[in-house]
């Protein structure tokens, strides 16, 4: 499961973050919510991707210090979004394919 | 700062960072937020503070890796921003070159004035059409694999460093010229200079693309992780079936391929400069003629030997044996 979801990680993130905004502890427990703990990754390997996708304008962050702790918000972008549509657009289609394949062996 | 497990990670953090070259600030004020909320929470649900900190730790990963992938989606970005730069700057490049072509007195562009921007153009030409087939590869994707960084940043290197030698060779040409003149054809200079300028400083970003992506690439490597993908032919095809199957041909024997290039150059080069004169016939003419065909053609091949590694078109060791 970590094998498959990692290549999946922007897409997931993306997902994640289309709700409303979310720093990085909240995005972890979100996802791990949402799979009912399934899908666990490494959590230092969040904030690379939370990086590269918002030097990729799909997502924009700020600093916030409402909780009492200073934390870096991400949240969606309309670039993000166009990008989340066409790429669960795109995963829906290949599962698809692989379920006619698997499901005809 | 927080002491025990946290304290030691974050400062393992920001030495593999360092050693990265990874601007580490903003990470590690984000991965102590992180390390500690994770702590709290399980402190909250009955472990002990060292047990807490010691599993927030195991749970965000090995420094190591988590720094191994910033380094990498900055080599990524630092690839796109050099080639960006580089087709800015030779556009630049042919604009200032244009202009002098133009506008400057004939008697301030003979022989061989004009000769280094001639090869230094050509050269940068091939370099950013096979950088722009990897931009276009991986425009949409946030992430550039390191395996593809870095012949990227490696292209965008070969066209502005071919831009400055070019730039700096028609400087000295100009400066050296035993009959001077270059008052006559002041505005034209000072436009030539600010496109090498500009040229200079895309020749910048391009060092620090390509010396990010080599030591990413001289990282070690998790298992499992080498992208098979990385070739000129793996790009084409990627962005055109049909065109990945020319290239797949065309580059299948690299050698013979450059070799067919430099002879069509050469034969090219030699009838249009001969056409070029009204004393075609004459044996001057073509004999002149022939020695700059014959030019190009040497300059092809030794544009292949010197940059085809750098951009891809052959692999170490390539020969008239089909590229793998």
């Amino acid at each position: 499961m970590k094998n498959l979801l990692s290549g999946q990680l922007d897409l997931v993130v993306l997902a994640v973050l289309r709700d409303g905004p979310l720093h990085g502890y909240a995005i972890i427990q979100t996802l791990r919510e949402r799979s009912d703990g399934d899908f666990d990754i490494l959590e230092g390997t969040l904030y690379p991707v939370l990086h590269r996708l918002e030097a990729a304008a799909m997502v924009k962050s700020r600093w916030d210090s409402s909780s009492g702790r200073r934390r870096r918000i991400y949240s969606l972008t309309q670039r993000g979004q166009k990008a989340l549509i066409a790429r669960a657009a795109e995963w829906r289609s290949f599962a698809g394919r692989l379920e006619v394949v698997i499901g005809a062996s | 700062m927080t002491e025990g497990a946290i304290s030691v990670y974050l400062a393992e953090l920001e030495a593999q960072l360092k050693l990265n070259g990874v601007a580490c600030s903003r990470v590690l004020a984000e991965t102590e937020d992180h390390l500690a909320a994770t702590a709290e929470e399980l402190a909250a649900s009955g472990s002990t503070r060292t047990e807490a900190e010691a599993e927030a730790v195991r749970r965000f990963g090995r420094a190591t890796t988590v720094a191994r992938a910033f380094a990498e989606a900055a080599a990524g970005s630092a690839a796109r921003s050099a080639a960006s730069w580089a087709l800015a700057s030779f556009l630049a490049y042919v604009a200032a070159a244009a202009t002098v072509a133009l506008a400057a007195p004939s008697y301030l562009l003979d022989f061989p004035q004009g000769l280094p921007s001639w090869f230094g153009l050509q050269i940068a030409v091939v370099a950013l059409a096979i950088c722009l087939v990897r931009w276009l590869r991986w425009r949409r994707e946030p992430l550039i694999p390191a395996e593809s960084s870095a012949p990227l940043a490696a292209g965008a290197l070969v066209a502005t460093a071919t831009l400055v030698v070019s730039a700096a060779a028609e400087v000295l040409l100009a400066a050296t010229r035993p009959a001077g003149g270059w008052q006559a054809g002041e505005a034209e200079a000072v436009v030539f200079i600010g496109g090498a300028l500009v040229v200079a400083a895309a020749t910048v970003v391009a060092i620090a693309a390509a010396a990010r992506s080599r030591l990413v690439g001289a990282l070690p490597r998790e298992r499992g992780r080498r992208d098979p993908r990385a070739t000129l032919i793996a790009d084409i095809t990627a962005l055109s079936t049909v065109l990945g199957r020319v290239a797949t041909r065309v580059l299948a024997y690299p050698r013979l391929t450059a070799f067919v290039v430099a002879a069509t150059a050469c034969i090219a080069v030699t009838v249009t400069q001969a056409l070029a004169h009204d004393f075609a016939h004459h044996a001057s003419v073509v004999i002149g003629a022939a020695v700059v065909g014959t030019l190009e053609g040497v300059a092809v091949a030794v544009c292949y030997l010197a940059f085809g590694r750098a951009l891809g078109l052959r692999s170490a060791g390539s020969s008239l044996t089909p590229a793998r």
